[in-house]
């Protein structure tokens, strides 16, 4: 016996026109298979429409909270190793292509003369400074010098917590507006 | 959706965070649920649900709004589900930590809760049968009422792929019900014993 189109009306039997429905009560009271499918899926039906919405446990948006605010976190702290990959690369970049300008348009030669001029008018720049401080360190009163080092000594060591902390700020809120 | 739930969403796509977490507030259990039947386990339907928001928080601006918002956020947490579905095709049902089903019972009895477990099994082992789309197509079918051409935009399928997948798993379902059924049968009391136990 063909169950044939049976079986999917009793599946699909919410879409089934008027004239369908009769020829499948006819066929179900005289088929046992198909009557059985059918109970079965009615059944099953019913279970899926009885089950009720699961819910969370409570504290749900709580926990979302602070779910976006670790994310958030989490995220500034990779824009901000981005941007300091970014700034890295970009560096190497330009010291490279300078390199290879360099190494393009002169030759060995002129630049081995090069780096020896530049060494030894380094030299003479050290020499010279040396020299002003010295003729500024003997001709000044030792308060004034005292104070000027002292001036000098903590304005650097600002400037580097300065710097420490903008790093660590970088590193652990990111950079807004970019 | 009501006019509180346009105006919270029209502040979260200004940028509002406590307006998204009404949202948050409002749709936390429908998408709970959808994660809950579609990987049976709480713990892992809790990380589901939240990692629905999440995509939806960043995705906002993305969200076209002449569509509905709860289809698109359902679809997002579908196909997130799907997703893991597809990692771990067996899922482990934790029987100790079954979520809360309904409004709390005040003091239910341990027969209810005997019998709310059996009941919660039986429909994990049947929607088990399942393959993820086909699992997700029943859940959105039967237990948000979505049409076909509902459940095909949140599935990223064609109508006529939505009907198929239903058929087939009404089939499945069908055919294991009876299955299911005699592996966990409903304890019957025994003549004159205690209704508590």
């Amino acid at each position: 016996m063909s169950h044939q189109p049976f079986e999917n009306w009793i599946l699909d039997h919410e879409a089934l026109p008027l004239e369908a429905r009769r020829a499948l009560q006819e066929h179900l009271q005289n088929c046992p298979q198909c009557q059985r499918l059918q109970n079965r899926w009615l059944a099953a039906r019913q279970e899926l429409r009885m089950r009720p919405m699961a819910a969370p446990a409570p504290g749900f948006t709580q926990r979302w909270q602070a779910g976006l605010a670790a994310r958030r976190a989490r995220e500034q702290r990779k824009q901000a190793w981005k941007i300091f990959a970014g700034f890295l690369g970009a560096a190497m970049i330009l010291i490279l292509a300078l390199g290879v300008y360099t190494m393009v348009t002169s030759s060995p030669a002129d630049l081995l003369t090069a780096v020896v001029r530049t060494l030894s008018s380094t030299r003479e720049l050290v020499n010279l400074a040396e020299y002003a401080v010295r003729t500024w360190i003997s001709s000044t009163p030792l308060a004034l010098n005292l104070a000027i080092w002292i001036y000098l000594t903590v304005t650097l060591c600002l400037l580097f917590v300065a710097w420490l902390a903008i790093l660590w700020r970088t590193k652990s809120v990111g950079v807004h507006n970019l | 959706m009501s006019s509180f739930e346009v105006e919270w969403l029209q502040q979260a796509l200004e940028g509002d965070d406590s307006a998204f977490a009404n949202i948050v507030e409002t749709y936390q259990r429908p998408v709970y649920n959808l994660c809950y039947r579609m990987l049976g386990d709480p713990i892992d339907a809790e990380d589901a649900a939240q990692e629905t928001f999440w995509r939806a928080y960043q995705n906002l601006k993305r969200y076209d709004q002449r569509r509905s918002f709860p289809t698109w956020l359902l679809s997002i947490a579908a196909h997130y589900c799907i997703d893991q579905q597809r990692k771990r095709r067996l899922p482990i049902l934790s029987m100790d930590i079954l979520p809360e089903e309904d409004a709390p019972d005040v003091a239910p009895g341990p027969e209810k809760l005997v019998s709310e477990l059996e009941e919660s099994s039986q429909m994990r082992k049947l929607l088990d049968k399942l393959g993820p789309k086909d699992r997700a197509a029943i859940i959105l079918r039967y237990w948000y009422d979505f049409s076909e051409e509902e459940i095909a935009s949140s599935l990223s399928l064609t109508v006529s792929a939505v009907k198929s997948r239903l058929h087939r798993a009404r089939k499945v379902l069908a055919l294991n019900w009876q299955e299911a059924q005699s592996q966990n049968p409903l304890p019957e009391r025994r003549k004159n014993e205690s209704p508590a136990i």
